[in-house]
């Protein structure tokens, strides 16, 4: 059907996994280049400590120059060894069930080899529903990681498709920042380990739009003024639905009448001058032919990487917006419970998890990371906001009933 | 297609059984049971990938909405009350305006084109219908995506239209574009069904009504028109169907400004968790469908409806 060859495509988007792909190639380009320097720096004393574990040893990357920063002495950023990886016997299998090109495979590769876990399969799914849906049907009892998004996360624990994390097995949730314990969408937050974290919020090419909107009532008054014709928001109704309750000052998360009702009469405001309502809109940001749109961070920082478009500029509006976190959670029955445990605790260790963000261009959770990431992600106030603005920042959760009436929202903008 | 097929297949059957020579029962016994074990896999076919799929969207389309989405077995029809809510109004406007709309479209460039190549087009007529063919050779969500760098304000057209100095288009993001697409994408399925029927049309018959003293437009009107209006049928019906459904297209070139029922239904399942109601909508879309393909068996008639689709 073609009809879901779009769907996937979209998705694809959606999921971030195509502004992945893109950064791939940026990100191979500019992995030949930190090998190079690391052979140039040969006598630096990063580099031996990396070579006894054979690991992938040309990850080591831009790490050196912030690795010296003395404040995060007590971190290291050397991968885990055979000594990091605990004796008892966790077997040889492990099934995880991922978004397309989001565990980096030198870390898997990794954990493989330090646990003696040589069968590890990774099977990938399109969207949170579509890993849902497999879980009802069946495919409870075949996976031991899955990768839902925070209110995702809040449907499993309600349907009892989530186990609860055995704390004492994963040390290594230490490190997570205490922001991330005890999220809306899990009450007592030991359904799930934090993997990474972004924002919504919009961006503009600067060749075009000179002005420097931060708000979402710029984002509405440009749109709606001069711009008109240029921007495109997400085909998603919670971050659209979510921008226009923000602008007014209330919850991303509100389901009260009057608020969406206020909510509902800014879109229409906004929707006769809007280019599109779609999700596919990278390719159209980077050719000019939009010249502004409302979207995750990570869209644009793939838009940054795209040579001619190097001039766009994402923000968080400054009326708060929300940051989703997606999660590494186990699901009910894993067959490989102990290999689940293992892995999670390894993946969340700050070294791994500076090698998680070099590759999916996402935030950590850990900020004890920091120092373990390429400087060029980590000084990227898209991807690592300031404290300013993370304090605006509100996490989106499953609405239940209220899910209806946001929808009857977005159908009444859609069609309009 | 499952449609025009599955419509065609009792006539089928019972063809087959009816050869067996009457000599000994058993034979005939031993014949029909053969009979039925090679319908098996068509049997199958039909139950695991038709039947089930349906009475599935017809039980969660009476059930009801969980709190966390999905549904929860019920039996009631406020999904389908609900569809009836002025809310929805609009969807099913557009979604039914496009589907006519497009179809038209596609009739109104079929039936000339058809023509021509059934009795213009001499030794071009194999080259011609290849050129209609030859774009269904690419994914259907290519050929659309071509549409959107032929057309978008820093596209071809307007390149072309630049350096001859006239002013840009902004054709993309609107009905043009996507009537574009459609006419695009389904006019084959429109030309073929009608070149059958004029290929097949007796030209002694043309010749007949013109020694008789018709003149051009009476022939067409009375004898050309009237043969080929089970090809229009067929084709109406390939284009009418898959229209009702139709997202991608406006999706992707209408920049997806307006809500079609296909989006709606796909929305339901995935983003707002509504299972009831995107069912209900499915059902819905069902059985309007069945009302269309019954005026088209009204008009094609049994016997016209097994030429039509031994040609397709």
């Amino acid at each position: 059907m073609t009809g879901q060859e779009f769907d996937r495509l979209v998705e694809q988007v959606r999921s971030r996994q195509i502004s992945r792909r893109q950064l791939l190639a940026i990100a191979g380009f500019g992995g030949a280049a930190a090998v190079l320097a690391a052979c140039t720096n040969a006598a630096s004393s990063l580099v031996p400590s990396a070579a006894p574990t054979a690991a992938p040893t040309a990850a080591p990357s831009a790490a050196p120059s912030v690795a010296a920063s003395p404040s995060q002495a007590a971190i290291s950023c050397d991968l885990p060894t055979v000594a990091d990886a605990s004796a008892g016997s966790i077997g040889d299998t492990l099934a995880i069930y991922n978004w397309a090109q989001y565990l980096n495979p030198d870390d898997k590769a990794l954990f493989g080899k330090l646990y003696n876990v040589p069968n590890i399969t990774e099977d990938t799914y399109p969207s949170n529903e579509d890993m849902l849906a497999k879980l009802q049907a069946g495919g409870i009892g075949q996976y031991d990681i899955v990768v839902p998004t925070g209110y995702m996360v809040e449907i499993m624990v309600q349907q009892g498709l989530a186990e609860a994390i055995d704390v004492s097995k994963v040390p290594n949730l230490q490190y997570v920042d205490a922001r991330f314990n005890n999220l809306p969408f899990d009450s007592g937050g030991v359904h799930y380990a934090t993997k990474d974290w972004g924002t919504t919020g919009f961006g503009w090419r600067s060749k075009f739009i000179s002005e420097k909107p931060a708000s979402w009532a710029d984002f509405w008054t440009l749109t709606t003024g001069k711009y008109s014709g240029k921007v495109n928001v997400l085909d998603s109704s919670p971050e659209v639905i979510g921008a226009a309750l923000k602008k007014n000052g209330f919850s991303y998360n509100s389901v009260d009448p009057t608020e969406l009702q206020t909510a509902l009469n800014d879109l229409l405001a906004l929707k006769p001058h809007l280019a599109s309502i779609s999700s596919d809109y990278i390719a159209k940001i980077e050719s000019g032919d939009l010249w502004m749109g409302l979207g995750w961070n990570g869209d644009f920082s793939a838009i940054k990487a795209n040579k001619g478009s190097e001039d766009a500029v994402y923000v968080v509006p400054s009326e708060g917006s929300e940051f989703w976190v997606d999660t590494w959670v186990i699901p009910k029955n894993a067959p490989h419970l102990d290999a689940a445990l293992a892995f999670i605790n390894f993946i969340l260790t700050p070294s791994v998890q500076g090698k998680e963000t070099d590759y999916t261009y996402y935030a950590s959770g850990e900020s004890g990371a920091t120092p373990c990431i390429d400087t060029s992600i980590s000084g990227d106030p898209s991807i690592y906001p300031s404290p300013d603005t993370i304090a605006k920042l509100e996490a989106a959760k499953d609405l239940g009933a209220g899910t209806t009436l946001r929808d009857q929202i977005w159908t009444q903008f859609k069609s309009a | 297609m499952t449609v025009v097929e599955s419509a065609a297949r009792p006539t089928a059957g019972p063809a087959a059984a009816g050869t067996g020579k009457p000599t000994a029962a058993a034979r005939a016994q031993r014949r029909s049971r053969l009979v039925a074990l090679l319908a098996l896999p068509a049997a199958a076919w039909y139950l695991v990938m038709l039947v089930i799929p349906l009475v599935t969207t017809v039980i969660i389309s009476a059930g009801e909405r969980g709190d966390q989405g999905g549904f929860v077995p019920q039996f009631t029809f406020s999904a389908y009350a609900a569809l009836f809510d002025p809310l929805y109004e609009p969807v099913l406007r557009t979604t039914f305006v496009l589907a006519v709309g497009g179809t038209l479209g596609c009739f109104l460039a079929a039936y000339p084109l058809a023509y021509l190549l059934a009795t213009r087009a001499g030794k071009r007529r194999t080259l011609g219908l290849i050129l209609v063919v030859i774009p269904f050779w690419t994914s259907f969500l290519i050929r659309t995506y071509a549409w959107v760098t032929i057309l978008s304000p820093t596209g071809l057209l307007n390149g072309g239209l630049g350096a001859i100095g006239i002013q840009p288009l902004d054709l993309l993001n609107g009905p043009v574009a996507v009537y574009i697409g459609i006419l695009y994408n389904y006019l084959p399925l429109m030309v073929f069904p009608i070149y059958v029927a004029l290929e097949r049309l007796d030209p002694a018959l043309v010749e007949a009504s013109k020694d008789l003293g018709a003149s051009r437009w009476a022939t067409f009107r009375q004898v050309t028109w009237p043969l080929t209006l089970p090809g229009v049928a067929t084709g109406v019906l390939l284009v009418f169907v898959p229209l009702t459904g139709e997202w991608v297209i406006p999706s992707i070139l209408g920049g997806g400004k307006s809500y079609y029922l296909g989006t709606f239904m796909a929305n339901q399942v995935t983003d707002s968790r509504n299972w009831p109601l995107g069912s209900a909508a499915a059902v819905l879309l069902i059985a309007v469908m069945l009302v269309v393909v019954t005026i088209y068996l009204r008009i094609v008639g049994r016997e016209g409806l097994q030429r039509e689709v031994s040609l397709l």
